[in-house]
């Protein structure tokens, strides 16, 4: 393939899919700037091995697994140094939210990305690959060479833990709220207590 | 039910369940309703994430920063004879064989990173039958486990991905070294199906930051590529092989 016409083709999977992949990137990680350095190393490695492109309606495909080998290698990097990620078991019997700052309003998104961050990666990564990639459970069970079942079952149980945890934090707002509206002025903990 | 939601509409199970909620009534109904609605929120709410400014501009310009390196070619002058021709030839092959060395580098940098990076196996056995059966169902050619357990141990294998090509994966020890064998077609990645044994060691340091190298050969119309920690736990096998 001439340089040119290498590059035309870049071009063209950057402008369609790199904000799709910034987004997954970043529920996968929770950071902006982990996400923005795990999709500039995946263009990277995608540049560098676009002869391996055979067709490039599968570029999509392509780049959101180099994505997810690159995350699998920062997630290895920095294992030592991540608070550990609860498992979905302790995670279900307790979701409380936990603030170090009182004063703090979880938004939905901020929720999200708490409960996105507590789930474990093997619950993650196909809840992700179905719900934010786009792929079907059929097509992310054969990406990650696991049966479909075991897809199903882990989508389904990551999917319980986000609407719980959701949950919580919409009525742990409303708590608020309501003691907000009776008393002005007074900053009150957060319900659900502190862990 | 909720599994089934997940399904594409079309999906059997899901139409089966579909005429179960129906048969079951209006409350039925509701919650697979809400359910759905619940599923299509959660897509919505993922997607709220604002991509930084500039981050098309910054990847675009990649190509300009990490320039890919180009296959020498040599060129031979011949007089006018009938040499000009077999000169011709022998650059012919030459360049071929330079392409091919350029694509054994991007093959062997795409299996170094699935080594580093993917543990697990689907099968979890030391007998090559048993891989090998596994394997097969997985794919669309012939699966082949070569004779490596003399001197390394089976710990299973599973099918994955190079680039966007099916390959299957087994994956080896000898004491506290870890091997991956990779057996794909050699038309899948443009290469012929003679390749001489040879290691590679993909000249990118930020993929290759060991000194992971790829011992590749040919059987029949498949490749082979064999990652390894260290070159010389490669110059074993090569030499038995």
């Amino acid at each position: 393939m001439k340089q040119a016409e290498r590059k035309d083709l870049y071009s063209e999977l950057v402008s369609k899919h790199a904000t799709d992949l910034y987004r997954f990137a970043y529920r996968l990680c929770g950071r902006e700037d982990v996400a923005e350095d795990l999709v500039q190393e995946a263009f990277t490695e995608a540049w560098r091995s676009f002869d391996s492109l055979r067709e490039i309606s599968k570029g999509r495909a392509w780049l959101f697994q180099i994505l997810r080998h690159r995350y699998s290698h920062w997630m290895r990097d920095n294992s030592r140094r991540l608070h550990p990620e609860a498992g979905i078991e302790e995670a279900e019997n307790d979701a409380r939210i936990s603030s170090p700052d009182h004063t703090d309003e979880l938004s939905r998104q901020e929720a999200l990305g708490r409960a996105l961050g507590a789930l474990e990666d093997r619950y993650k990564e196909p809840f992700l690959m179905v719900f934010q990639e786009g792929l079907s459970c059929k097509e992310a069970a054969a990406s990650l060479d696991v049966p479909l079942g075991t897809v199903l079952s882990r989508i389904h149980r990551a999917r319980k833990f986000l609407r719980k945890f959701l949950k919580k934090s919409e009525e742990d707002e409303d708590n608020i709220n309501q003691i907000r509206s009776r008393e002005p002025g007074i900053t009150p903990f957060r319900m659900g207590g502190q862990s | 039910m909720e599994e089934a939601a997940l399904l594409p509409t079309e999906d059997p199970m899901r139409r089966e369940i579909e005429t179960r909620i129906v048969e079951a009534g209006t409350w039925a109904e509701k919650e697979w309703l809400e359910l759905l609605q619940s599923d299509e929120q959660l897509r919505l709410d993922l997607q709220r994430v604002a991509a930084p400014a500039g981050l098309d501009e910054k990847l675009t310009a990649i190509p300009d920063e990490v320039p890919i390196p180009l296959p020498s070619r040599r060129f031979w002058i011949y007089p006018a004879t009938a040499a000009a021709m077999l000169l011709l030839t022998v650059g012919v092959l030459q360049l071929l064989e330079s392409q091919n060395e350029g694509r054994l580098n991007t093959i062997a940098m795409l299996a170094i990173s699935n080594h580093q990076n993917i543990d697990y196996v689907s099968i979890d056995s030391d007998k090559e039958g048993e891989v090998e059966d596994h394997l097969a169902r997985k794919v669309e050619f012939d699966v082949r486990i070569p004779a490596l357990a003399k001197h390394l141990q089976l710990k299973g294998g599973r099918k994955c991905g190079l680039g966007t090509q099916d390959v299957v994966c087994s994956r080896w020890v000898k004491g506290d070294r870890k091997y991956s064998l990779y057996q794909f077609c050699c038309k899948d990645f443009g290469l012929p199906g003679d390749i001489l044994k040879q290691i590679v060691i993909p000249k990118f340091p930020s993929v290759s930051n060991k000194e992971y190298s790829v011992l590749f050969w040919t059987e029949g119309n498949c490749a082979y590529a064999l990652v390894a920690d260290r070159p010389e736990h490669l110059k074993e096998i090569q030499d038995i092989l």
